[in-house]
């Protein structure tokens, strides 16, 4: 240990036995004393002359009290400790002040720890994959159009592409029409409808995500027509299976057959969250990149890693005219032009002007907390005027007394900060649950380090801004007059009356600025609810149905079932439908999945009015 | 803030040299008492160093904090109770290594100094 550090632990252990450690000195000086005197008593000294010739030689004793204290302790922390007391104390007395200013100052801080938690997650913090910089979403033709097979690839031009480019270590894709709760869990007990989502053999190593327990997807695996195999994610494994470590290698009856799980994926791996916000996918299968599914035509979505030292534009250059000679090449095939963007820009980046009002907002909300809290305290040190010319008049300097002032306002901030993160606890626990929203990566959202360091950071400048206009007006208390004659203090608060209506007028200022913000988002959100929606959603429930595939032919589907569905009704809650309002409605499903024509499952929506 | 937080160079030299004296005192006498330490610079110093006996216990306080002494409460040769340094053995190894440093500087500065005062050529 150097010395350095062995000092500083031994003067921060020295404030805390001051007591002792005060009696301790004062014990050895009046040793020193009595052998100093008793030495020049031998020399023939009167014993009186003997003591007071020792006093001299020694030193004035109180002031060698104070260095013997200030070199074992830390004088810069006692100072603190003691001046913390000290607004400890005052605020007690004024506990209702003391409560007003923290609850203020919680929301304020409450809500910008909350805002910078989301801000945090989706625009700061990397992706959780292994070095996500380097990882591109490479969509098919615009981005921008709502038609999911106008965004995906066919198999074969993701070959090519894979096989042929320059600025990629590897690419891997996921079948972009999955079946929201299309794969149902047969077996003991109620059916369950999973979620699985199709990808390529090395989609998973490509994201550097290996699985908890088990292996990736072998070879034979991701054939057309192979064995059949899925991969568990964390959650469906702790829910359905009780984190069952032999479940690898167990065949799980599905509806289409039994599959053998091979692996189970960690928990921190959550495929939903990055790729289809606001769902939950259960299990993972593998997707054959065989001529079977190229026929199938545009569903892949893919997910490149950049080799070191390519970036997007460059691999962007390179995947157009790689696409261009592709279609060239292979008249047959659909359209492709590789629009390429990274990973995190394609995740979080529509969102950003979002976050930026939102965070924007949050920032008026905490200029009106400083003005608020400064305006309290303002008027606080009106009533104080006395105390502080008195501290003056017995020998606070000024820099004394404005440090006093200013630690006041801090130890105000720092317990508004410790409500704010209660909040922001809570508030980030309201937002990971929310699923109504599909917003990416929003159940990564928590408060972890940053958002700890980012909440200190806001509660010690929001401390400094508010109280430096009150710590300010401590030298003018400090003047003598103040305490000759208070009752003539109306006089001499010019410059203060300016300073608070100051603060009052801005804080109107930004409060209105909010409020017409917030209006205005109102008035869209209402427009939005008030789109015709051609029916009456307030008393209206959806049953799905899944027909088998073996129903033929498929005319029957539409036609018959929903016929005995309706004969066979056993919900005593819902009215069953009038025969006409049954919608097959593919396209209104939850998550990615945009059905095509060439659909080959089919999905009936019955739609029930609740019984009053 | 009774003594302002930065010190001027010369001060936190002579800190240094006063902690110094103590740790060679300590070394060379055993354990001692702090009016025995002061004694004992102001005979080898000629009153060179000491303003008054009492500065003697800041440069104790912190050569205890670093670790370089320690002390226990004994009593003196004259009955009285008293509180006794002695050097701990990484005070010694810091001593050693303090001194070697030191009389390599002074080496240094001797011969500067001495070459500077024979008339050029």
């Amino acid at each position: 240990m150097s010395d350095a550090i062995r000092a500083f632990f031994s003067r921060l252990r020295a404030i805390f036995t001051k007591g002792p450690l005060d009696n301790d000195f004062s014990d050895e000086l009046a040793a020193h004393l009595d052998l100093l005197a008793a030495e020049n008593e031998k020399s023939g000294m009167t014993p009186d002359q003997a003591r007071r010739a020792a006093l001299v030689r020694v030193g004035n004793r109180e002031s060698l009290r104070e260095m013997h204290r200030d070199e074992r302790g830390l004088p810069f922390l006692e100072i603190l400790l003691q001046d913390l007391r000290y607004a400890g104390r005052s605020l007690r007395r004024d506990a209702g002040f003391f409560f007003a200013a923290v609850l203020i100052m919680g929301l304020g801080i409450g809500a910008s720890a909350t805002i910078f938690s989301v801000v945090h997650t989706l625009l700061i913090r990397p992706l959780p994959f292994r070095d996500p910089g380097r990882l591109a979403w490479i969509a098919n033709h615009e981005d921008a159009t709502g038609d999911l097979s106008a965004k995906t690839t066919q198999v074969d031009h993701f070959l090519d592409l894979r096989e042929k480019n320059q600025s990629f270590t590897d690419m891997a894709a996921y079948f972009a029409f999955y079946g929201v709760g299309d794969a149902k869990l047969i077996g003991d007990g109620e059916p369950e409808r999973l979620t699985s989502v199709p990808v390529s053999q090395n989609f998973f190593p490509l994201l550097g995500v290996e699985p908890q327990i088990g292996r990736q997807f072998s070879n034979e695996e991701c054939k057309w027509n192979g064995p059949k195999a899925v991969m568990l994610s964390d959650g469906l494994w702790r829910r359905k299976f009780g984190a069952d470590p032999l479940i690898v290698g167990r065949a799980l009856p599905f509806d289409g057959g039994p599959a053998t799980v091979v692996g189970v994926l960690p928990a921190s791996f959550d495929f939903a969250t990055v790729f289809a916000p606001g769902s939950r996918m259960d299990i993972f299968e593998p997707f054959p990149m065989s001529p079977e599914t190229n026929r199938w035509g545009n569903t892949l979505l893919i997910v490149g890693r950049l080799k070191p030292g390519a970036s997007v534009k460059s691999a962007q250059a390179e995947a157009t005219i790689l696409g261009k000679l592709d279609k060239q090449s292979h008249p047959e095939r659909n359209d492709f032009a590789p629009m390429l963007s990274a990973l995190a820009e394609h995740v979080s980046g529509r969102l950003r002007p979002a976050l930026f009002l939102l965070a924007s907002a949050v920032s008026v909300v905490m200029l009106i907390v400083c003005a608020n809290l400064s305006n309290l305290l303002l008027a606080r040190g009106t009533t104080r005027q006395k105390e502080i010319a008195i501290r003056a008049a017995l020998g606070a300097g000024k820099g004394r007394l404005i440090g006093q002032m200013l630690t006041e306002s801090l130890l105000l901030s720092s317990c508004g900060a410790v409500a704010g993160l209660l909040l922001a606890l809570a508030g980030t626990r309201v937002l990971v649950h929310l699923t109504a929203v599909s917003i990416p990566l929003l159940a990564d959202v928590r408060i972890d380090g940053s958002v700890l360091g980012f909440t200190l950071v806001v509660a010690v400048v929001t401390g400094l801004i508010f109280g430096l206009a009150p710590a300010l007006q401590v030298p003018r208390f400090a003047l003598s007059d103040t305490l000759q004659d208070a009752t003539r203090g109306s006089s001499q608060g010019q410059a203060r009356s300016w300073l608070r209506s100051g603060l009052v007028i801005s804080e109107i200022a930004l409060a209105c600025v909010l409020l017409a913000g917030a209006g205005l988002l109102i008035r869209s959100f209402l427009r939005v609810l008030d789109v015709n929606l051609g029916f009456r959603p307030d008393r209206a429930a959806a049953l799905r149905v899944d027909p088998s595939s073996a129903i033929r032919p498929k005319s029957n589907v539409t036609h018959i079932l929903p016929k005995s569905c309706i004969a066979h009704w056993t919900f005593p809650a819902l009215r069953p439908p009038d025969f006409p309002t049954i919608c097959r409605s593919d396209a209104t499903e939850a998550g990615a999945s945009q059905r095509k024509a060439w659909s080959i499952r089919r999905k009936i929506i019955l739609a029930a009015s609740r019984a009053s | 803030m009774r003594y302002g937080g930065e010190m001027s160079p010369q001060l936190e030299m002579l800190k240094g040299t006063l902690d110094l004296m103590v740790l060679q005192t300590l070394a060379a006498m055993g354990s001692l008492h702090g009016y025995g330490i002061a004694r004992r610079i102001e005979q080898v110093s000629k009153d060179a160093i000491l303003l008054n006996q009492g500065t003697i216990y800041a440069s104790l306080v912190r050569l205890q904090q670093r670790g370089l002494i320690r002390c226990e409460w004994g009593t003196s040769d004259n009955n009285r109770r008293a509180k006794f340094y002695s050097i701990t053995r990484r005070g010694s190894r810091r001593l050693a290594e303090t001194t070697e440093n030191w009389e390599q500087l002074s080496a240094v500065i001797a011969r500067f100094f001495a070459a500077q005062k024979e008339p050029s050529r």
